[in-house]
């Protein structure tokens, strides 16, 4: 937007009334639950392909038996329940968090190519996960999950201090340029330590890459409180968001406390973050893509955006891991990966609709 | 995303013109609020920019605040608006203390329009005045009845409602200040702020934008307050002009008895002649300058 402004008259401006037709708030509104409900089904559709596809065959009847009435022994049903409901279950837990971490950082940074990774929280959480490797010979998932957790954490922590220095405390800017400095310093040092040490580098890599496979549950358990309290926090940001959206002195205006509200958000994002980059690894592609989509579908309503990129990571996600299960079968390709190969076109297009919109 | 455009009808009439089923006021009237600067400091960082300033803003009038770039304007009306902690000295709504009061409370009286507020990409302007009602929702609650009146009626006050599905960005300079209004009018506040309302305007939708907000003071007794450049539209919509010189009110009172020559010189350091507007008669200030000073000496 220009600050240079139509020259027009009030009497000749041109005015070409137009409103929207059942009105702006219930079509904001009525598209959100109708998204809502598609994203509900789309979510027990690729649950059921998670749970019915992968390199083993398992006949559909077989995964149902497996749900309901499992048969110790019976190998296709041990296939099911011990390696796709677990595997599946941390896809909605880590794709749910992925989208809401997202959204709220595009919000609190201003900034739409903000993704969970902005704030140095995945290469925090990745260098203490090295450190846990190398240094302490941890070899675990659920090991890296604590070291993971931590360093994310004292990423954000370190972020946020740094970057409240100075009289106007905490700006939109200067989160984005310390997280950057923060990724930056992390990335380096992981790095050197990876360079010289080849044991390390393997174990990691297989963490780093973002898999949904061979994460064993007890994971998700000890997540999920934290997933759970950040998605509530989330929800609760969303007209937050709305306020800061709108400028910090404007948001002040409507009595909203910038620097609580803030405050909240990041909080909400390290728990979502440090949750997601335990559960699935540092997978920030997720988070960029999905708020862009959930804000095509509802606008730049936040209480929409989050709500909806809570729905869109997960289908994402698993639909990602699904497709990255029959692609190269009998072999796999990470979620991780795949992701990016979906989302990079998804978010292209998004782009060069909103252009011809603007334009 | 898209937008259903409709032409408008033959008649003028929009079908879903939110005015068309007004009710009567959805916003409240309210009582005068005083807003008072006591002995106010500010400072940005190390840097004082307003030196311990007393001013009692008169509740139901327009205060215009004038002064030289950097004399510290925009600074005092942050103050005043709860954006900046003085140094020194309180400000204080309806007698308390802001900074000793929630941020909502003070919200519910007071609205704040900085210079050039941006709107998020792609908002249309009926969700842009909706965020107007920040103040008065909980962190679950939604959209309810009187929001959606309160935005219909602060469409219909400020005469966008045939924008309402318009998007932010579509419009000109002079209906998206219309549009911030209307957001702070969707506030519902007593006391509105104003930093530089009419920057980057034409004359026409200068006048365009004072004279709704005189409107706004005179029929529903908003009390406004506003920092202008121009001083003319300063005299003319004024009850009570403040001009600031280096962080501290110069003068202050009626435009007629405040706004003379030597004003004029102490705070900009300019030669004017102050003669009557010759539509209101509220003083009008020529510059000379040294353009009119050679052509003077030709003559």
């Amino acid at each position: 937007m220009s600050a240079v402004l139509d020259p027009a008259t009030p009497s000749a401006a041109p005015a070409p009334s137009g409103s929207a037709s059942a009105g702006p708030r219930t079509t904001g509104a009525t598209r959100g639950l109708l998204a809502v409900a598609l994203l509900l089904v789309g979510l027990a559709l690729v649950s059921l392909a998670s749970l019915a596809w992968g390199a083993r065959d398992v006949a559909p009847s077989a995964v149902w038996d497996a749900l309901l009435a499992p048969v110790p022994g019976d190998n296709d049903h041990l296939v099911v329940r011990d390696l796709r409901v677990p595997r599946t279950l941390i896809g909605l837990v880590g794709g749910a968090a992925l989208g809401a971490a997202g959204a709220l950082m595009q919000g609190v940074t201003r900034n739409p190519i903000a993704d969970p990774g902005l704030l140095g929280i995945n290469s925090g959480a990745s260098l203490a996960v090295i450190v846990a490797i190398a240094g302490l010979g941890v070899s675990s998932t659920s090991g890296y999950l604590w070291f993971a957790f931590a360093g994310a954490a004292v990423a954000a922590v370190v972020v946020y201090g740094a970057a409240s220095l100075g009289w106007e405390g905490v700006t939109p800017v200067k989160l984005a340029l310390v997280g950057a400095a923060l990724t930056a310093t992390c990335t380096s040092v992981i790095t050197v330590v990876l360079l010289t040490d080849t044991r390390t580098l393997g174990e990691y890599r297989f963490w780093q890459v973002g898999s949904l496979a061979n994460r064993p549950l007890d994971v998700l358990t000890a997540v999920l409180p934290f997933v759970l309290v950040g998605l509530v926090l989330a929800l609760a940001a969303g007209r937050v968001l709305n306020a800061l959206a709108l400028g910090d002195d404007v948001a002040r205006g409507l009595g909203q406390d910038v620097v609580r509200g803030r405050l909240l958000v990041v909080t909400a994002v390290v728990l979502l973050c440090g949750s997601a980059v335990s559960l699935v690894g540092p997978i920030a592609f997720v988070g960029l893509v999905v708020p862009h989509v959930a804000r095509a579908i509802v606008g730049p309503d936040y209480r929409w955006i989050v709500l909806l990129s809570i729905l869109l990571g997960p289908v994402l996600l698993l639909a990602a891991d699904v497709v990255g299960r029959l692609v190269v079968r009998p072999s796999e390709l990470e979620a991780g990966l795949v992701v990016a190969v979906i989302g990079a076109p998804v978010l292209i297009g998004l782009v060069r609709r909103s252009r011809a919109v603007a334009a | 995303m898209s937008i259903v455009v409709d032409r408008p009808s033959p008649t003028g009439a929009d079908p879903v013109d939110p005015s068309a089923h007004l009710p009567a006021d959805a916003l409240q009237h309210h009582d005068p609020v005083s807003l008072v600067a006591r002995g106010v400091t500010l400072a940005y960082d190390q840097r004082t920019v307003v030196h311990g300033v007393d001013v009692a803003i008169p509740a139901g009038a327009v205060t215009v605040i004038v002064g030289a770039n950097g004399c510290g304007k925009s600074t005092l009306l942050r103050g005043l608006g709860r954006i900046l902690k003085p140094t020194g000295g309180s400000v204080e709504l309806g007698g308390r203390d802001v900074h000793r009061m929630r941020p909502r409370e003070v919200a519910a009286l007071l609205g704040l329009l900085p210079q050039q507020p941006v709107a998020p990409e792609g908002i249309t302007v009926a969700d842009l005045v909706g965020r107007g009602r920040h103040p008065h929702q909980g962190a679950f609650r939604r959209w309810s009845a009187a929001d959606a009146d309160a935005v219909a009626t602060a469409l219909a006050l400020t005469d966008t409602h045939e924008l309402a599905g318009r998007r932010v960005e579509e419009l000109s300079g002079g209906q998206r200040q219309r549009v911030w209004v209307a957001m702070m009018l969707a506030q519902d506040p007593s006391i509105m702020l104003l930093d530089e309302p009419t920057t980057y305007l034409d004359i026409a939708h200068q006048v365009d934008v004072l004279d709704l907000l005189a409107e706004l003071n005179e029929e529903r007794g908003t009390t406004v307050v506003m920092v202008l450049h121009e001083l003319n539209l300063a005299a003319r919509y004024a009850d009570r002009l403040v001009v600031m010189c280096e962080g501290r009110v110069l003068r202050e009172g009626a435009p007629a008895d405040v706004l003379d020559a030597d004003c004029v010189r102490e705070a900009f350091g300019l030669e004017a002649q102050v003669v009557p507007d010759p539509v209101t008669g509220s003083p009008l200030v020529v510059p000379v300058g040294r353009r009119g000073r050679t052509l003077r000496h030709s003559v």
